[in-house]
């Protein structure tokens, strides 16, 4: 186990949890604070607090739901202490210009670069109008694949509650991106 | 089910998490419901999207500091080098070693007072003249604990433990007659305040207690222990007023016997410690702890346990690391420690006036409770704030099953605890 080396003070065993765990957390970071540099930072800080105290994880805990609960509270004292809202990327400039038609997400494929990108813009937009609350749960489980158990774990709070936040963030950003396509389509058929 | 209810389920068909009835009423629904179908195709394309988002790979690489990882983590190694299963096997044996050479009851002294030296026995660690009422407060908290700590070792006692073993308990428990400490309670008692009433109650009950627990040396003490130190010592609810004590309970067999005088002073004053590094090495740790220097004292217990891995000592040792961690509130590293512990035996707990047998207690997360009367804790009852006192994020509360158990054997049967711990809401995460 990667991080019980680490606590040995095993240097490569770090280097292991960064490549396997950062582009995670940063993802995860970046949907939560809403500012890619933050979200850097922020990753970097994480893994910071892991290199100086990796004694502060429990082993008998699961690492991933740790460290995914140590970002969280990372980005929370952010949001919290810089008092700044939640900005959303892309928001201003081309991103008032729904260009994205409904057949181009029925046909949408990871590879599709002109796609995916005004998809990662206009879910950065949604998410920028979820609730703190919402929006973790909808990136831990919608976007990073979670399971509703670890999402759990990470938050500190029922299973339940889990399914049923979710459930709302879905619906929340459901209806917001049918009403960008509407206005995608209708501009289409102008 | 109308389209309202078939879209509020969405999320939940989505990730496969509804129940079958649920689950099959929707997919009827879908099946007879062009508008639903369409929205559940679109949201289903929508959130296989999301689902795929993946950020760019570029990442800044980590600039590390120039020490080493960890390296100024004061916090002590993890216990992951030992297997559990070996320590509790080692200790099943050890303890039930070490308890019958358990020949020191030592108290700590107050904060207020000059340092003693270590191992030595305050006999007259409830005697005092003119005592402060707060050094008076923190004497008789000592004496619970003290109290506590020998019900709980009588109850620890193999029942074919020999006459040697009991006798050295028994004169454990002479030496904490109250006598002292009355005459000190009624010079104090103007200044006391509500605290008065609850510490006359604990003096006068004390030498029933005494009397029960003597009993249970002699006798089969099972059956009445749990009762005898619940209503007895529980019930005073001095923990809830008075500060934790700094009681040490330190062991090594020395050879001395406590049936003579002479010698029973020597095993008491601690003259006989220090004989070989492996007691040192305990007892150095040991000082920490007395001198209140806990997260030091704890990082020597870890040491010692990991330099003696064979020694009798380690069990007291695992003991009073935990004891240390719960101390500074270290809740986590205090049940990790105290997970490792294992008696051998059902451990019998004493509900809120034992902060480390409790811990002990949820690192097991169960435990038989012995004996038939058990009125405290009513079954199917539910608890919570045990752990006020504990100063970490710690809640517990338990449910009791009646479960009878042994009853076929002849051994009176018992019941059974089931218990669950919980934390309080954000507080494991907040504390990191």
């Amino acid at each position: 186990m990667l991080m019980v080396r680490l606590m040995d003070g095993d240097r490569d065993a770090f280097d292991g949890l960064f490549e396997r765990y950062s582009g995670r957390l940063r993802s995860f970071m970046f949907r939560f604070v809403g500012d890619r540099e933050v979200a850097e930072d922020l990753t970097q800080e994480v893994f910071l607090k892991l290199y100086r105290k990796p004694r502060s994880f429990d082993p008998r805990g699961r690492f991933i739901t740790w460290i995914f609960a140590v970002a969280r509270n990372a980005c929370i004292d952010w949001l919290r202490l810089r008092k700044l809202p939640v900005v959303p990327v892309g928001a201003g400039g081309d991103g008032d210009d729904p260009t994205l038609e409904p057949a181009a997400l029925a046909a949408y494929a990871p590879n599709e670069t002109a796609v995916h990108h005004e998809l990662q813009k206009r879910m950065q937009e949604v998410l920028g109008r979820l609730s703190d609350k919402l929006r973790e749960v909808f990136v831990l489980c919608a976007v990073q694949g979670m399971s509703y158990e670890d999402a759990a774990t990470v938050i500190g709070c029922p299973v339940k509650t889990v399914s049923s936040r979710l459930s709302r963030a879905r619906d929340q950003f459901f209806q917001s991106f049918k009403k960008y396509l509407d206005a995608s389509r209708r501009r289409g058929g102008q | 089910m109308d389209c309202q209810t078939a879209r509020d389920h969405f999320s939940r068909y989505l990730d496969r998490r509804l129940l079958p009835d649920a689950r099959s009423a929707l997919d009827a629904h879908l099946g007879g419901c062009a508008a639903c179908q369409q929205e559940w195709k679109l949201y289903g394309r929508v959130f296989a999207a999301v689902s795929e988002l993946t950020e760019e790979p570029e990442l800044r690489s980590f600039v590390a500091p120039r020490e080493a990882p960890g390296e100024l983590d004061r916090r002590p190694a993890p216990i992951t080098s030992i297997s559990w299963r070996r320590v509790r096997a080692a200790s099943a044996v050890v303890v039930l070693l070490a308890i019958s050479h358990v020949i020191v009851f030592e108290f700590a002294r107050g904060i207020d007072e000059s340092p003693g030296s270590v191992g030595e026995f305050r006999a007259d660690a409830f005697r005092g003249a003119g005592l402060a009422p707060a050094t008076f407060k923190r004497r008789l908290s000592d004496h619970v604990d003290a109290t506590n700590l020998l019900a709980r070792q009588i109850a620890y006692l193999p029942d074919d433990a020999s006459d040697e073993a009991k006798g050295i308990v028994e004169a454990q428990l002479q030496a904490l007659d109250t006598r002292d400490l009355k005459v000190d309670f009624e010079r104090n008692e103007p200044q006391l305040g509500v605290l008065a009433g609850t510490a006359r109650l604990y003096l006068d009950s004390w030498h029933q207690l005494a009397a029960g627990l003597k009993d249970d040396l002699k006798f089969s003490k099972a059956p009445t222990l749990v009762v005898t130190m619940r209503d007895r010592v529980t019930n005073s609810k001095l923990v809830h007023v008075l500060r934790p004590a700094r009681v040490v309970l330190a062991s090594e067999p020395t050879g001395l016997s406590w049936r003579e005088p002479a010698q029973a002073t020597r095993l008491f004053s601690g003259e006989n410690f220090g004989v070989s590094p492996v007691v040192r090495s305990y007892l150095a740790a040991h000082e920490k702890l007395l001198q209140a220097d806990y997260l030091d004292a704890a990082r020597a217990f870890e040491g010692f346990s990991q330099r003696y891995p064979g020694s009798r000592l380690l069990p007291l040792s695992r003991y009073l690391q935990a004891e240390s961690y719960r101390r500074v509130g270290l809740a986590d590293h205090a049940l990790r420690v105290a997970s490792q512990l294992s008696f051998g035996r059902p451990a019998p707990v004493i509900l809120n006036n034992d902060p480390l047998g409790t811990l002990v207690f949820v690192a097991r997360r169960s435990v038989q409770l012995v004996g038939f009367a058990n009125d405290a804790v009513m079954p199917g009852t539910e608890t919570r704030g045990m752990f006020q006192s504990f100063a970490a994020p710690v809640s517990l509360q338990w449910t009791v099953e009646m479960r009878e158990f042994g009853m076929s054997h002849g051994r009176g049967g018992g019941i059974r605890m089931v218990v669950r711990t919980t934390r309080r809401p954000g507080a494991q995460q907040r504390q990191r």
